[in-house]
């Protein structure tokens, strides 16, 4: 079984939309991917603020 | 109006209002993969009570380490607060593709709500210089969050403080909503 304390691969490609890939210094971006664009449609003057919203990190356990 | 403080304290205190929390759904490792969902709420509330979080902070963090960990907390309780016009709408869990039940604000379900007549909700309004529009804590959607991840985030995300009495007010309800007793329904 892989050591899942292991750093994060950087070559792995999320398929899902919502999901947010580790970049290549093997750190998570920080910032929302795509799929937290949608949020980002509300009127901020308005509602004051977004909605909560689920991201999904994918990676490759370095063996 | 509900009273607030708008200092930032180094230690997290209950009543704190923190942006941008994250919540971990799961952690998966499979075959090589590892998978990590999680939540981002925008506002959460902090309902720990002060005095662990005070205790906590002074053995964790000051030189007044003792002899051992026993004041030490393993997370923080928070709950989200929701937009109220999200909740009216039942939508403020939208991007997570949950339906919520809708509120009618001009008539008596909405009314009971900005009363805090609903052991669930805890309807706050702002002062105008904090940004934030009125907006309610789900008391049924508490989680808690990593003490240090936490105090961490407060550094560039805290927003204000529920001051004293309003957050008791807040303890006081969430603790009667946690003890409620659900009885069963009468058999015909």
């Amino acid at each position: 079984m892989a050591d899942s304390t292991a750093g994060f691969s950087s070559d792995y490609v999320g398929e899902n939309k919502g999901t947010t890939n580790v970049n290549a210094t093997g750190e998570i971006p920080q910032v929302a991917d795509e799929a937290d664009s949608s949020a980002m449609t509300i009127d901020i003057a308005k509602y004051g603020s977004t909605k909560a919203r689920r991201v999904v990190i994918k990676g490759i356990v370095a063996q | 109006m509900t009273k607030v403080v708008k200092t930032r304290t180094s230690r997290v205190r209950q009543g704190d209002i923190i942006r941008d929390v994250e919540y971990i759904e799961y952690a998966v490792e499979k075959s090589g993969q590892i998978e990590i969902a999680k939540i981002v709420f925008p506002l959460v509330y902090v309902l720990t009570q002060d005095c662990d979080l005070e205790q906590d902070y002074r053995f964790r963090w000051s030189q007044e380490t003792g002899l051992t960990q026993d004041k030490w907390l393993l997370s923080i309780l928070v709950a989200p607060l929701y937009n109220i016009e999200h909740v009216y709408a039942g939508e403020h869990l939208s991007e997570l593709h949950m339906q919520m039940e809708p509120i009618n604000r001009r008539r008596s379900p909405g009314m009971y709500l900005r009363n805090n007549e609903r052991p669930r909700f805890h309807y706050l309004e702002f002062p105008t210089d904090i940004p934030i529009v009125p907006s309610v804590i789900d008391f049924k959607h508490y989680f808690s969050v990593n003490v240090q991840y936490l105090k961490q985030l407060k550094k560039k995300n805290f927003v204000c403080s529920v001051g004293e009495l309003f957050r008791e007010n807040i303890a006081n309800r969430f603790s009667g909503y946690l003890a409620r007793v659900g009885l069963p329904e009468p058999t015909p």
